[in-house]
């Protein structure tokens, strides 16, 4: 652990690190202090000391976290799942062609329970039907051949199975089962079955399909002396990337940027009086602030057209809110400085911008602009200086 | 604003509070005082900065979801889907790779299921449709008399049974080659006296067969294949590859002729929507982020400066990439026969790289330079 730790952030490291090493130990059913010492075992390890380093770092950067132990659990995840898709990806292939199977078979279904994490798969018209007893999920897990033998495939490779043998064969597990269950463990059964590696030991939970995800990453270190010039170098890099960006990319990001759940935030602009209850998105001033860039260059990265100005002026109300009248405001510069003291805005009012069909579509081409910038951190190994991923 | 920004003022631009006359006045200065700017940086907040390049790290770990393939393979997709999809997998190689097997094994998932009741219940079905007809005395009478026809004739037939089914249930080659003009054909007539190994063409598949031939006996007459169909042929030399032609890998390496020191290159779908971009290339060459999709036509664009140069490629489909497997597995020793399916395939680089290995042995590089400009005029 940092010697530079403050006691406050040695106390909040030890639950962080308790967490993170319980999520580290369900997930590759091991103890990690157990005198065993197998691959698997081996493996957990590898993962809960690439999480705990994250840890570290994310508190050594003095972000303020809402819920900790929720964070540190994410970065746990994260980090057993970057080790499962990089050192097992049959199990993600067998899970893919389930997915598959069970969303495009009518006679077949995924569905979601407040109950269960992850999606509940089984036939149809099981939906309502309670899902099936722990101890029959365990005994299959271990020994999958105990259905009955006719709904075996006559070769266990998975690339061999068509439609039609999964039919027959998820019909004998189901059989046996007696319910639904989870679709991760319904992959590891069948990857026990096929001899897929790492089946038995691993099954994850879906990824989540939020906004911004709750699959976050601790953010950057501390601006140490030494590493505050390789954090200017990013935000160097970053504009130099947003300028060469196609402008459909760029605007999503700069009117509305992104950051760190748990960081510093502002609230989105929208209608008159109303503010959203979610503040969490990026400060775009931060290029401006640290003399990368001037306002006068992000008014022409953006480069609002008049009709886009009267929008703005009338979605934000601007006059009803003591602002100046728009005709009052010749110059292109003078308009864009009211505007930038009320970025961010919210993703409804930028797809009206841009002339886009929702909000959704806004959402997605940030992430295709944060994407690009992140790979180009990658690509420039800046990452590294300051710490990098997994 | 001659004299520098204090720092009360620093401040109201960093937390941009500054009416806007005011707010522009600043900003003119900074962008031409390199103390002031250094003096703004250093009231920066960098919690904020550190929040937003997290913010923009966390990129990397939104992974693809299923729901995603399955749009992807399906071509559901609105164009931010795409770029969407196109941009992660371009940084995560175990993304690229699970979609690429997504797009191999999609299909057969989605494919209908072969009931098992359904076709036992036909069966039985059929079974008793048979014996009810059979019950009927008029029907059994005249199902009997056919047995015992069939039973007698048999022998008679027997020693010419295969010329009289055989033409009908499977072609011989024979029926097939007399497809192909055989004669009045200058370039058959070379092709002969020059001895190149025709005869290697008679055992390629059904459905390469025919076309590979009029490539080697077309000549200069010898049509467009098909597969270069929708693509532009404008026979721009700045363009190495690909351009009007077709492709097998998924992710072709681009590359052009130097015409400057530093190139973007954009490459769009058939609906020409971008789908990757890449910008301060000093290389005259460049791969896109991640596998392309088969069977779809792509155009792609290298500019510097003023100048821009457009090419279209189609990747080729899966189908015709294992059937080009096969042939090279089962002929790879022949520049003739890789060469010939290669262009009918619509692979003119391919085609020219075997024909060029063929030039080499005197006996056929006459044949080879006939080929070879074949191959150019299908560029242009």
């Amino acid at each position: 652990m940092s010697e530079t730790f403050t006691e406050a952030q040695g106390l909040l490291f030890a639950d962080m690190d308790t967490r993170a090493r319980e999520v580290v130990e369900k997930k590759f059913r091991v103890r990690l202090d157990s005198a065993q010492s197998s691959e698997n075992q081996q493996a957990a390890w590898e993962v809960y000391q690439n999480a705990t380093v994250k840890l570290i770092k994310a508190i050594g950067s003095g972000v303020t976290f809402g819920d900790a132990k929720g964070y540190a659990a994410t970065v746990a995840r994260n980090s057993c799942r970057d080790y499962w898709r990089v050192y097992n990806p049959g199990w993600a292939d067998l899970k893919g062609r389930l997915s598959r199977f069970f969303r495009k078979q009518p006679a077949w279904a995924l569905w979601e329970t407040p109950e269960q994490l992850g999606w509940i798969c089984g036939p149809s018209s099981w939906n309502e039907k309670a899902v099936a007893q722990g101890n029959r999920i365990s005994a299959l897990l271990e020994k999958p051949r105990s259905i009955r033998s006719s709904a075996l495939p006559r070769r266990e490779v998975v690339s061999e199975l068509d439609s039609t043998a999964w039919d027959t064969l998820l019909k004998g597990i189901f059989e046996y089962l007696h319910g639904p269950l989870r679709l991760d463990d319904l992959v590891s059964i069948c990857g026990v079955l096929f001899g897929v590696k790492g089946s038995r030991e691993m099954a994850f939970e879906e990824m989540m399909t939020d906004d911004e995800g709750r699959a976050w990453d601790p953010p950057a270190p501390a601006p140490r002396p030494d590493v505050a010039l390789a954090i200017r170098e990013q935000l160097v890099k970053l504009w130099s990337e947003i300028k060469a960006m196609p402008k459909r990319w760029a605007l999503p990001f700069l009117l509305n940027p992104p950051v760190m759940r748990g960081g510093t935030a502002r609230k989105p602009r929208n209608a008159p009086g109303e503010e959203a209850e979610k503040a969490d998105r990026g400060e775009v001033a931060v290029f401006t602030a640290n003399g990368i860039a001037t306002v006068a260059e992000m008014e022409a990265l953006i480069g609002f057209t008049s009709q886009q100005y009267v929008l703005l002026w009338r979605e934000l109300d601007i006059r009803g809110k003591g602002g100046p009248a728009l005709d009052a405001l010749m110059e292109p510069r003078l308009r864009f400085a009211v505007i930038w003291n009320l970025l961010p805005l919210e993703d409804g009012l930028i797809a009206k911008i841009m002339e886009l069909e929702g909000a959704q579509k806004v959402i997605n081409l940030r992430m295709v602009a944060r994407t690009h910038l992140a790979k180009a951190l990658i690509d420039s190994g800046i990452p590294e200086k300051r710490g990098g991923g997994y | 604003m001659p004299e520098h920004v204090n720092e009360q003022q620093l401040r109201g631009y960093r937390d941009r509070t500054l009416a806007q006359v005011e707010m522009v006045a600043v900003d003119s200065h900074l962008g031409g005082c390199e103390p002031c700017r250094g003096a703004l940086a250093a009231m920066a907040d960098r919690s904020s900065t550190a929040s937003i390049l997290s913010g923009i790290d966390q990129a990397r770990f939104r992974h693809l979801s299923y729901e995603q393939m399955d749009d992807w393979v399906e071509d559901r997709l609105d164009p931010a889907g795409r770029e969407l999809v196109m941009a992660h997998i371009g940084g995560c190689p175990p993304c690229a790779r699970q979609l690429i097997s997504y797009q191999e094994y999609a299909p057969k998932m989605a494919a209908p299921i072969q009931t098992m009741m359904v076709a036992a219940t036909q069966a039985m079905y059929v079974k008793q449709s048979w014996w009810s007809f059979l019950k009927q005395p008029h029907y059994a009478l005249g199902a009997a008399a056919l047995l015992a026809f069939f039973v007698l004739a048999t022998p008679w037939s027997r020693h010419s049974a295969v010329e009289q089914t055989g033409a009908i249930i499977a072609p011989t080659t024979t029926a097939v080659e007399s497809t192909i003009p055989a004669q009045n054909n200058p370039l058959n007539s070379a092709l002969t006296n020059a001895a190149l190994n025709t005869t290697e063409l008679d055992t390629l598949p059904d459905s390469l067969r025919m076309g590979a031939k009029e490539v080697i006996t077309g000549g200069e007459s010898a049509p467009k294949p098909a597969a270069l169909k929708g693509l532009e042929s404008n026979g721009d030399a700045t363009l190495e590859y690909p351009h009007s032609e077709v492709v097998a890998e998924t992710q072709p390496v681009m590359r052009w002729k130097a015409f400057g020191d530093s190139y973007s290159v954009t490459l769009f779908d058939s609906r020409h929507s971008m789908i990757a971009r890449r910008s301060g290339l000093k290389d005259t060459s460049w791969t896109p982020p991640s596998a392309l999709v088969r069977d779809r036509v792509y155009t792609w664009e290298v500019e510097s400066g003023a100048q821009k140069h457009r090419g279209t490629f189609r990747v080729l489909g899966e189908n015709q990439r294992q059937e080009l497997e096969k042939v090279k597995a089962e002929h790879g020793g022949s520049h003739l026969v890789v060469g010939a399916v290669s262009e009918q395939l619509g692979l003119l680089t391919t085609a020219k790289q075997e024909f060029e290995a063929m030039a080499k042995d005197s006996a056929q590089a006459q044949q080879a330079a006939r080929l070879l400009s074949h191959i150019e005029m299908l560029r242009k």
